[in-house]
């Protein structure tokens, strides 16, 4: 069970650093594909956050990155806690880093072996709260609903649009 | 190489200018410029010319009769390739003085990079090249970047994850009352305005 989490992150994470390098291919799984919208979107909201920790970890790790990657990751969950939240941020973080260094002239291999560091954590030591929180298939779920509009705006969208209609309906009716 | 005398110095008088690095450091070798230090001699040979004492006083002052490098500025310089100065050099390639500001900047660019070589020409262990730290303001300085990135990342995360449960949690037919009942007085209210509209175009 644990060999196969583990290679199921190892696959989703070699396909998110592979699409941060710009590599086009389809995505293995829904998890993988749920994965490339939601970090992106994170980083999209945080960029600048995000390159300012990248240029930060960079300048600090040394040759040894997954190292120092391994610090990062056990220092998030120094709480004692975990969420898809953490895991989705992770995904942001490292792709970034990724995309620079591979812009830098840094080989795949170096990538691949961050991905390797993350399959490790997640799919090694944190297997237990990912089995606890089925697994990859939680995570699709969790951006299903992550991702979906909001009900409650969607709701106040359509009762202004109403409003306006009715409004420009009876606009009309008084002038005529 | 020239640059060895960097040192600023007036030659014709007492007051000798030795320019300071940061801090007040003067640079390594220019207090003891073989060039400069000739400024005691009897005659003084320049750019070819030879000139008893009694010029010397207007000397300082022409520019016909200026050697070194004196720019509109009145700030002296050795490096006379770039910067100009009397017509009678014949090393000079300027056209057009530059302003003061501008030959501050090439001063210190040139200082800068002499400083640089100096460091690079020098036997002593050399500080192996790091990589530029940009340290973000938000970033504690007695703090381990590893664990700044760690705490960050941590406080994206639960950001998301705490939308995420604010929209697990209040989905509709999962016991939030309250807004089921909030959307039903809504409808209403639409429903009577819809009403009464459609009586207002029946009457007319």
């Amino acid at each position: 069970m644990s060999c196969w989490l583990r290679k199921e992150t190892l696959s989703l994470a070699e396909d998110y650093l592979d699409f941060c390098m710009g590599i086009q291919r389809t995505p293995p799984s829904e998890a993988a594909r749920a994965m490339r919208l939601l970090a992106k979107e994170m980083e999209k909201q945080n960029q600048t956050k995000f390159c300012s920790l990248a240029q930060t970890f960079l300048s600090s790790c040394g040759p040894e990155k997954s190292a120092s990657l391994r610090m990062v990751m056990e220092e998030m969950v120094g709480d004692g806690k975990l969420n898809w939240g953490r895991v989705v941020s992770l995904f942001a973080f490292i792709g970034v880093l990724v995309s620079d260094l591979y812009s830098r002239g840094e080989s795949r291999d170096c990538c691949r072996r961050l991905a390797e560091t993350i399959a490790d954590f997640l799919g090694g030591e944190k297997q237990v709260w990912l089995m606890e929180n089925n697994g990859w298939e939680g995570f699709s779920k969790f951006s299903r609903c992550a991702t979906e509009v909001d009900p409650e705006s969607s709701m106040r969208r359509a009762l202004f649009a109403a409003a306006s209609v009715g409004i420009a309906g009876l606009t009309f009716l008084l002038v005529r | 190489m020239s640059h060895s005398h960097r040192g600023q110095k007036r030659v014709n008088g007492p007051t000798t200018l030795i320019e300071r690095g940061e801090g007040g450091e003067s640079l390594p070798g220019t207090g003891a410029d073989p060039q400069t230090s000739r400024s005691g001699e009897g005659d003084q040979k320049r750019g070819g010319f030879t000139m008893p004492h009694s010029l010397l006083g207007y000397q300082s002052r022409s520019p016909v009769f200026r050697t070194l490098p004196r720019t509109s500025s009145g700030y002296f310089s050795f490096d006379s390739d770039s910067l100009p100065s009397s017509p009678l050099m014949t090393h000079n390639k300027a056209t057009q003085t530059p302003s003061p500001s501008s030959q501050v900047i090439t001063h210190a660019r040139r200082r800068i990079s002499h400083v640089h070589q100096n460091s690079q020409d020098n036997d002593m262990p050399q500080v192996p090249p790091r990589p530029f730290r940009p340290r973000s303001l938000s970033m504690p300085a007695d703090m381990r970047p590893e664990l700044w990135v760690a705490q960050e990342l941590r406080r994206i995360g639960d950001e998301l994850n705490g939308l995420y449960l604010h929209r697990a949690l209040g989905r509709p037919g999962r016991g939030d009352v309250q807004r089921g009942r909030g959307e039903a007085a809504i409808l209403l209210w639409l429903n009577m305005w819809v009403r009464r509209l459609l009586q207002f175009v029946w009457r007319r």
